[in-house]
């Protein structure tokens, strides 16, 4: 059986998962970007309350590069050797809290840094190997999984009474299926079972399930999956589909948001989005947003109408001041204290070098810019943000200025 | 990176034979590869489950490699398992190291350096050790001190991190790959299951 370490060859499916993923630099802390639909999160590059893109743009270059295999030097170690520097360089180490340094809330932190690492290599490597299953023979030959323990952990989650909640059944030691009322077992279900799904944090049927989890998918053979009763002897399975894995439209949720805000975020919107009222989900229609917009000869993509939102002119660099001088007026009437934390966010929005100069007298300029991209003025970025990556982000501005 | 070629030569000459009356050639090599990933990922994890042999911080290198094991291309005749990762050619063969022109290799000796570039990993002079712990290396300078160390002072007192060298020459890990009898034999087991399932199917 050769072994050949002459090719360069990385598992192209975990490329492209990475490729996938256009960087969302939110700034939201862990449970505002839960509130986010798994859709959209399985297509952004981010990190808990990091606003900075240039520090998450070349974070998923380093992690492209392990991925890829590109170079050398491409371990853990070197990625929180480079990523520090990176921090360091963009002041944001300066940034961090005194009582958070070396913590997980530490972005130059080894442990912050690391779990970046484990998480997106993880989850690209996972959906690789999850996709590269779905060959109808390889699907045939391990139509199972096992949760398994991959690596130790001092404090280690209850994997089986969240496989339990799940609707997980459990199976002994010989692959049989106990009792629905065990609580212990073996782990066991079909590939297509969306009991992996519900275990993920991620939302997604592959390892990690979550952070520092140390739990893996373990293939189960053809011949112990009919034990297990999953598969009938002879039977052919067709391997699940991953449309709703490709195709699922990012939502994000909007309970507690007030009607008020909603009515008007709906409104603005208009046939773009259908609320989930039921779920009070907000869920992009991508393919109103794909008929919304038409593609011009040269290949920029321009839009069949404009949104409705008065009468915004076309602008120049200079009416954008003004008219972000207005409304930067306006908002510093409502509500002064919201004001005070849009100061914290990040100059991340594309602004005229005039209106930069703006945004240190008002940081509501910043609204209204997005605003801006959003019903009139630069349509490329529009249309980027309606379809997915910057979704959140206006749900997250729209929840700010209210 | 690691690519490991199953032919249908490693099924024996009568699995060959029945290799070509099979209706789906593929489906054999498919699960045999799939056996042959199964197995490596299980000896890997294996390995990353194993303690850290001087009881540091692992750095989770096998479960890096189980992670990066995938089946590869796969035909009526052939397939192939990858392991996405270059670190591994060295634990398997074995070799020299050297550093570039005036630099050196830092290996840590002290259970807080492992896992932390002392300088290296294309970051310049900037220490992700130092970053870490806040602790600052240098090369002890006294007459008759240790010169080949990165060292720091931890309360006031001398204590080493790093050796440094030039060039550095491992030992190939026998223990990289699993066995040559365990891949036989799950091969062997493989071809039985399929050989049941494919008769269970037409009969």
């Amino acid at each position: 059986m050769p072994v050949d370490f002459s090719q360069v060859n990385p598992l192209p499916e975990a490329v492209a998962s990475l490729e996938r993923r256009e960087i969302a630099a939110l700034g939201l802390d862990t449970a505002a970007l839960e509130e986010l639909s798994l859709a959209y999160r399985r297509r952004a590059f981010f990190s808990a309350r990091v606003e900075n893109e240039r520090f998450l743009a070349i974070a998923k270059a380093e992690i492209q590069k392990t991925v890829n295999q590109y170079g050398i030097n491409r371990d853990r170690a070197s990625f929180v050797a480079n990523l520090q520097k990176t921090a360091e360089s963009l002041g944001m180490t300066d940034a961090v809290d005194p009582a958070d340094r070396g913590t997980i809330r530490d972005i130059s932190s080894r442990r912050r840094l690391e779990l970046i690492y484990d998480i997106q290599t993880g989850l690209a490597l996972g959906e690789a190997r999850w996709r590269s299953g779905l060959d109808v023979d390889l699907y045939n030959a391990a139509p199972a999984q096992e949760l398994v323990r991959g690596s130790l952990r001092r404090e280690p989650r209850d994997w089986p009474a969240r496989w339990k909640a799940a609707g997980g059944r459990f199976y002994d030691a010989d692959g049989r299926l106990k009792d629905e009322s065990a609580t212990t077992g073996r782990m066991m279900a079909l590939k297509s079972d969306d009991v992996w799904k519900r275990i993920s944090r991620f939302g997604v049927p592959w390892s990690p399930f979550d952070f520092n989890s140390g739990m893996v998918e373990r293939n189960v053979r053809r011949r112990e999956a009919v034990t297990a009763g999953l598969v009938r002897k002879g039977e052919r399975l067709t391997p699940p589909s991953t449309e709703d894995l490709d195709t699922e439209a990012p939502s994000v949720s909007i309970a507690g948001m007030p009607e008020e805000t909603k009515t008007e975020l709906v409104e603005s919107l208009g046939d773009l989005a259908v609320v989930d009222s039921k779920n009070e989900r907000l869920t992009l229609d991508e393919t109103a947003v794909s008929d919304f917009m038409v593609a011009a000869d040269d290949g920029t993509v321009e839009p069949k109408a404009r949104l409705s939102l008065g009468d915004i002119p076309e602008a120049d660099g200079a009416e954008v001041e003004i008219v972000a001088r207005d409304v930067a007026d306006l908002l510093a009437e409502k509500d002064a204290a919201k004001l005070e934390e849009w100061d914290e966010l990040p100059g991340v929005l594309w602004m005229p070098d005039e209106v930069r100069r703006e945004r240190d007298e008002s940081t509501g300029v910043e609204s209204f810019l997005f605003f801006a991209r959003l019903f009139g003025f630069e349509w490329e970025a529009v249309v980027e943000m309606l379809e997915g990556n910057r979704f959140g982000r206006l749900v997250g501005f729209y929840r700010r200025m209210k | 990176m690691a690519a490991i070629t199953i032919t249908k030569n490693e099924a024996g000459d009568f699995l060959g034979k029945l290799q070509g009356e099979l209706a789906n050639p593929r489906g054999l090599v498919a699960a045999l590869v799939s056996r042959l990933s199964d197995v490596l990922v299980a000896h890997f994890t294996e390995r990353n489950l194993e303690p850290n042999s001087k009881g540091w911080r692992k750095s989770g290198f096998w479960g890096e490699m189980a992670s990066r094991t995938s089946p590869g291309e796969i035909s009526d005749t052939r397939g192939e398992v990858v392991i996405a990762d270059y670190r591994l050619a060295q634990r398997v063969h074995g070799g020299t190291i050297t550093a570039k022109e005036k630099g050196s290799l830092a290996f840590p000796i002290h259970p807080l350096a492992a896992g932390l570039r002392a300088g290296a990993g294309g970051s310049g002079d900037f220490s992700s050790f130092t970053a870490t712990t806040g602790i600052k290396l240098f090369r002890p300078g006294k007459p008759g001190a240790k010169k080949n160390v990165l060292a720091g002072l931890v309360d006031g007192k001398l204590e080493f991190f790093y050796a440094l060298a030039k060039s550095v020459t491992q030992a190939a890990d026998p223990n990289a790959l699993p066995s040559t009898e365990k891949i036989s034999e799950a091969m062997g087991d493989e071809t039985d299951a399929y050989l049941e399932e494919w008769e269970a199917a037409n009969t």
